[in-house]
């Protein structure tokens, strides 16, 4: 399932997908498959992208 | 002077390398496997001649048990039956290259060369020995690590 939620905050920052994975420490085909729903990522790599957002893990990766 | 890029690793990438490089390991393992057998069976070469086979195919599984204890992982799964799946493994490699043998020597009346099925018996019985040691000691490390993280048991 793709997230949506992670690219509208990206993009509320500013941000590309290469700058966000840059900051993160992966590369851009990462976030881009994270966005696609087709990369599960570590808790650890969502952690960091919650915190380079400025968001929290409910607000990013929680399903309704 | 060029920038010093930063040094990450992608989780991804690196869970990709992971399974490159072990799918790689297997298709080496199962090529060293063939090898030595057909070293030992079609040229009806001397245990010495093989020994590098030898040692890499009895050489993997020490290192991984090695390693599984350094890194404190059970790679086992308590539904498999490994001992007897490693039995049967080995008693087919038995029985095939015994057939082989005698197919090549045109049966039992011309004298069969038990050579290459000397070779191919230690090499069966040093592996299925490493494997029930190996399976033994993680079934009980298993046991022990369920037991230190199982609340219910304190």
């Amino acid at each position: 399932m793709k997230n949506l939620k992670l690219k509208a905050a990206r993009a509320a920052k500013d941000l590309s997908q290469q700058d966000l994975a840059a900051a993160v420490g992966v590369t851009r085909q990462t976030i881009g498959m994270i966005e696609a729903g087709n990369y599960n990522p570590s808790l650890q790599l969502c952690i960091a992208i919650c915190k380079t957002l400025g968001m929290t893990l409910d607000q990013l990766f929680w399903e309704e | 002077m060029t920038k010093k890029q930063p040094q990450f690793k992608d989780e991804r990438v690196e869970q990709a390398r992971m399974k490159i490089y072990s799918e790689m390991l297997i298709l080496i393992y199962y090529a060293i496997c063939i090898s030595f057998c057909v070293k030992v069976l079609v040229f009806s070469m001397p245990l010495q001649a093989c020994l590098m086979e030898y040692v890499i195919l009895i050489g993997v599984p020490v290192y991984q048990a090695i390693r599984t204890r350094q890194l404190n992982v059970v790679l086992l799964r308590e539904e498999h039956n490994y001992l007897g799946r490693s039995l049967v493994v080995c008693l087919v490699l038995g029985i095939a290259a015994f057939s082989y043998v005698l197919w090549k020597n045109g049966g039992f009346s011309e004298g069969l060369s038990l050579s290459p099925l000397i070779s191919i018996a230690a090499f069966c019985v040093v592996f299925l020995l490493l494997r029930v040691g190996f399976v033994k000691l993680e079934q009980s490390r298993q046991k022990r690590l369920n037991a230190a993280f199982d609340e219910d048991e304190k």
